[in-house]
């Protein structure tokens, strides 16, 4: 199978698919100070597992920013990358939800990350956390993963899991230059 | 004797243009039949008799076929997308435009244009058709440096987009024709649009498609 994924993602990341590493990564002030730290928390968790594949941190935290007008698609367009949080609210929770598939919890592409508040998980820090280091993983250029017990999985995941899996970090070192074995 | 040779080389060739069937245009006639566009069939073929031998040679077109023209319009289809973002696409511009041909070597047509005030572009067009003085490019593909702002999509800060389009151009008397053309301008590193937008990359496309710009011009030809 690698035969053929390996080139497809060598491809790929030539095209620009795989960002550069280390990223930096702000968070909206609009989340709270216990979501804030579980998300750094994720980030910590990124810079430990994936990190020690290629030798150095995957994300810089670059701090906390105030946008006043919370997320619109725009914000995609400029230079600095921010979870933000994902308002079910907003039109752009509804657009995504009818384009893509509706319930989403979280959202991320290379520029941006978005997640919902911690209410809106019903309190539950740990999947709060997992749907972070999800997220943080598309954001990384991490595509979704078939194995059902992978972090990027995109069904529900096991309430066991709390880091990335063999699989995710296997993909992981399919798209960037790792000095070590997953 | 020299006269005699003279006929003889004129009958020659007078024969030859015949049986490739070479027609002999008469004055007001395209200068590019019987060159670049296949010679109609049904026209008869000159005697092969010397006082028929001189002007049964097709007139050469033009080595070089420079065309100066100027055009506007806008973004017709421009509307409100289906997501919630607001287009950033120009509604009304004007070109200027240079198309050069080189018809006795090739069909394709170099354009050099300049949309104001947004940058300068270059395209390759191939045409594709005529119908009498209609010429039809159907894909015309290029570049084009966004030296002030993009032409759509201007939320995404770039200088170079890659334009698709087509056009008509109506050969008038007195050197004049119309143009007529429409053009998308998409950015050129498209991947990334992907990569950073996912899902909203579709509102980008539908940006472009709807943004593309439709201009109705005048040119004068050499």
């Amino acid at each position: 199978m690698d035969r053929y994924l390996v080139p497809l993602v060598m491809v790929a990341a030539a095209a620009g698919c795989a960002p550069e590493l280390p990223r930096e990564l702000a968070i909206e002030g609009r989340f709270s100070d216990e979501e804030t730290a579980l998300l750094v928390e994720a980030i910590d968790e990124a810079n430990h597992r994936l990190g020690r594949l290629v030798g150095h941190p995957v994300i810089y935290y670059d701090g906390r920013i105030h946008d006043r007008d919370g997320f619109s698609f725009e914000d995609f367009d400029d230079d600095r990358h921010v979870v933000y949080v994902f308002d079910p609210d907003s039109r752009e929770y509804d657009w995504t939800g009818e384009v893509a598939e509706p319930g989403y919890v979280g959202y991320a592409t290379l520029a941006d990350v978005l997640i919902e508040h911690l209410d809106d998980f019903g309190g539950d820090r740990a999947r709060f956390r997992r749907v972070a280091l999800h997220e943080l993983g598309h954001f990384l250029g991490l595509t979704h993963n078939p194995d059902p017990d992978s972090i990027m999985y995109s069904g529900p995941k096991p309430d066991t899991l709390t880091t990335y899996t063999h699989a995710d970090l296997r993909a992981f070192c399919l798209a960037h230059d790792c000095i070590r074995e997953p | 004797m020299d006269r005699r040779r003279h006929l003889t080389v004129a009958a020659l060739v007078a024969l030859a243009l015949a049986v490739t069937g070479r027609p002999a245009p008469a004055a007001a006639q395209d200068p590019y039949q019987g060159w670049i566009t296949p010679a109609p069939a049904t026209t008869p073929a000159p005697a092969p008799s010397p006082s028929a031998a001189a002007p049964s040679a097709p007139a050469r077109p033009p080595a070089i076929d420079v065309r100066l023209g100027i055009a506007g319009g806008g973004a017709p289809l421009l509307g409100e997308l289906s997501g919630p973002v607001a287009t950033t696409t120009a509604r009304m511009t004007v070109a200027a435009l240079v198309r050069l041909r080189v018809p006795r070597v090739s069909w394709r047509i170099l354009e050099v244009y300049a949309v104001w005030p947004h940058g300068v572009g270059i395209t390759l067009q191939n045409e594709d058709l005529r119908l009498g003085a209609v010429r039809l490019h159907l894909l015309d593909v290029g570049l084009f440096y966004a030296s002030a702002a993009p032409v759509t999509v201007q939320r995404l800060e770039r200088r170079w987009d890659l334009t698709l389009g087509a056009g008509m151009e109506i050969d008038l008397p007195s050197r004049l024709s119309l143009t007529a053309d429409v053009r998308l301008f998409a950015p050129l590193d498209v991947f990334g649009v992907v990569t950073q937008h996912g899902d909203a990359a579709r509102l980008v496309g539908e940006e472009i498609a709807r943004g593309a710009q439709l201009w109705t011009g005048i040119s004068y030809r050499w």
